[in-house]
């Protein structure tokens, strides 16, 4: 018989096909841990009332081990003493040495084997809600000891008990607890994976209260009784809206009588917030949810604990910034093209990269980062990864031309069909500052281009094999000047003024 | 709006269209066939004859050098394709074909024509059981622009897998790999027909 390990990572490359699985209603099904999407590049899918997850989701998040037998289709799921054995295609379940019936039997869709989620995390000790109102699968994870609890009760005025309490869950925990740190996702500030995790309180203990919730100004605070847990904050789209999850908490009678039918409403004034919304959303465990309606692009900036009383949580709602990323062509040991005076093209792109960031650190919705600050070498890869792994929103290559001397002109590349509209917009403001002939938005698949999963172009400003596009090109107000004109693009490309 | 890069091909004889389209260069949509346009061809040789590199019947054990004509590649004067040549090469055995087909393209021969290989050394080119091991040398001149380099790429292997024997190209620069030639482009090792 022949056994791989889904652990061992063996068999996920086969199980992970991408693809996009859509729940009946055509909304997306998503996955939370302990209040954290779950990143997974297959969705849930739901089929007779029940949900079914990639084996990957198990695999990887629930710390369980997971082995699939290709010649009689069994998917062994051990985590501990508990040992599944499911079938593909049929509904019988063995746990341990017992029987069990599913509902509906495990599946493989487009390649990928779904496993129901409710079944397998509930006998991995798992609490498994739905919550019809975003739609989602929350799996709560629940950990050792009581300490986290009291911590907890501290309300966040000491830091010194959160982080105890993060070390005393870590070391009670078992290899189930292995998959929480890699299960942010999104997760935005306030809601770090380890202490989230460490500080889910004991189900047996009294819920905490959440007497209040007020937005003034800029800012929610949520008072509580002092005995929850910092809220879980995540953020989800469409339509945008920012959501904090109150661990083991309930609204207080006073909040409760404001509900109309499960949900309450604040009205708001505010340029970012549509409306708040709050509700009692789970009672196993139990959970306050409150839910910020957006009218863009935001986020939520904790505010540190000392600034509070005790037991209260707030957040000051910001402008999302946009991370916009700078690739200077080359660098170090690669000097690019020599241009027709001896010049290195690497020089030409770090002056203009660090010209485009500086104009655009001084944009409040913009933040920059660049590949390169220097005179260093960085691999396409590396400069790909950047970008990708800061889940940037842009991402632009500044570089020089060489072609025959005669060649003059700007061109701007692009490579995926979404960064076309991005490149677009940004040869319109290109090639009227640098003077040059318009030679072109052209697609042609250039490793950072190619790579990178945001909206991502390369510009060749000129050419440095031509004598006047040369000149110019090293001249300290032509590159003031084109600094501008990719700032103005950028500018354009995310609408703002 | 998409341009993509074309490609002239300054020769008479359908054959070549085959020859090109099993070596299309590009990692995006398929790239339209090559127009074959009856022109001046670079060449006096055996223009027209066929598109396979051939070596004339050499004499055995004749030491003299033998001749094939093959095509060979170079940029376009606006710097968006690519211009294919008939050009004769001469060579002193076999193992030297590919060394000589591509040093031929350095040698554009007129001015509509770029050579993509200047300031290149091909430091050595070996071919083993279909593997061709090409070790290049590049001075400051050598590097060009992005789109350049492109079609730097394309013309290597279109020139080197018009050999059929040619199966897959292990390139190094200096007796090492590279991720990238000129810093734009991937550089797979090894490049293979289909890439
Ligand atoms: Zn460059």
């Amino acid at each position: 018989m022949k056994r791989l390990w889904v652990g061992a990572g063996l068999l996920l490359g086969m199980l992970a096909l991408p693809q996009v699985a859509m729940a009946a209603g055509g909304a997306t099904t998503q996955l939370f841990l302990n209040g954290k999407p779950l990143a997974a590049e297959v969705p849930p899918r739901i089929i007779s009332g029940n949900t079914l997850v990639p084996v990957r989701i198990i695999a990887e998040n629930l710390g369980a081990k997971v082995g699939w037998d290709d010649r009689t289709k069994q998917v062994t799921v051990t985590s501990g003493a508990t040992k599944l054995v499911l079938t593909i295609d049929k509904p019988e379940v063995a746990v341990g040495d017992k029987t069990e019936q599913l509902e509906v039997a495990p599946t493989i869709v487009e390649g990928n084997t779904m496993l129901p989620v409710r079944f397998v995390a509930e006998k991995l000790g798992l609490k498994v809600t739905w919550d019809e109102l975003t739609r989602s699968v929350f799996l709560y994870k629940k950990s050792s000891g009581t300490a986290a609890a009291d911590s907890g009760a501290n309300g966040g005025t000491s830091g010194a008990g959160g982080s105890a309490a993060a070390g005393a869950g870590a070391a009670g925990s078992t290899g189930a607890n292995a998959g929480a740190g890699t299960a942010g996702g999104t997760a935005a500030g306030g809601a770090s994976a380890g202490v989230a995790h460490a500080a889910e309180p004991d189900p047996d203990s009294k819920p905490g209260i959440v007497q209040a919730i007020d937005f003034t100004g800029d800012r929610l605070t949520i008072k509580t009784n002092g005995v929850t847990t910092k809220p879980n904050l995540f953020h989800l789209s469409g339509p945008e809206r920012l959501v904090l999850d109150v661990p083991y908490a309930v609204l207080d009678e006073a909040l409760k009588a404001k509900l109309n039918g499960t949900v309450g409403e604040i009205a708001v004034q505010h340029p970012l917030a549509q409306k708040i919304r709050f509700s009692n959303y789970s009672s196993d465990p139990p959970t306050a949810r409150i839910i910020i309606d957006l009218k863009g692009r935001a986020e939520l900036v904790p505010v540190e604990a000392k600034q509070l009383q005790p037991g209260q949580f707030a957040y000051d709602l910001k402008l999302a910034k946009y991370l916009v990323v700078i690739d200077a062509g080359h660098g170090g040991k690669d000097s690019g093209a020599i241009s027709v005076t001896g010049k290195m093209e690497k020089t030409f792109n770090l002056a203009m990269a660090t010209k485009v960031s500086e104009l655009l650190r001084k944009e409040p919705l913009i933040e920059v980062q660049m590949t390169r600050s220097d005179d260093t070498f960085v691999e396409l890869d590396d400069r790909v990864a950047f970008a990708n792994t800061r889940n940037a929103d842009l991402f632009l290559s500044i570089h020089g031309n060489k072609y025959t001397a005669s060649s003059t002109g700007t061109e701007t590349y692009y490579y995926r069909d979404e960064s076309l509209d991005f490149a677009k917009t940004i040869h319109k403001h290109l090639v009227p500052a640098t003077g040059f002939a318009d030679r072109g938005v052209r697609q042609e698949p250039f490793r950072v281009v190619k790579g990178t999963t945001m909206p991502g172009i390369l510009v060749e400003v000129g050419y440095l094999s031509n004598k006047n596009d040369e000149k110019k090109m090293f001249d300290e107000a032509f590159q003031n000047q084109v600094a501008a004109s990719l700032v103005a693009g950028i500018k354009d490309y995310l609408n703002i003024q | 709006m998409m341009q993509k890069s074309t490609i002239r091909v300054l020769l008479a004889g359908a054959a070549i269209a085959t020859v090109l389209a099993g070596c299309g260069a590009r990692d995006k949509a398929p790239a339209a066939q090559p127009q074959v346009a009856p022109s001046v061809a670079h060449s006096s040789g055996n223009a027209g004859s066929s598109a396979e590199p051939q070596a004339p019947q050499s004499k055995p054990q004749a030491p003299q050098p033998k001749t094939a004509s093959v095509h060979t590649y170079f940029g376009d004067e606006n710097g968006t394709g690519l211009v294919v040549k008939q050009t004769t090469i001469t060579y002193a055995s076999d193992s030297d074909k590919y060394g000589a087909a591509l040093k031929a393209l350095q040698h554009p021969g007129d001015s509509k024509a770029v050579s993509l290989f200047d300031g290149f050394t091909f430091k050595s080119v070996k071919l083993e059981s279909g593997k061709l091991y090409l070790d290049l040398k590049l001075d400051d001149q050598a590097r060009t622009g992005s789109e350049a380099e492109e079609l730097t790429l394309q013309a290597l292997q279109k020139t080197l897998f018009q050999f059929p024997e040619v199966a897959e190209i292990y390139v190094t620069v200096d007796g090492a790999k590279v991720d990238s030639l000129m810093g734009h482009m991937d550089l797979p090792y090894p490049i293979k027909r289909s890439q």
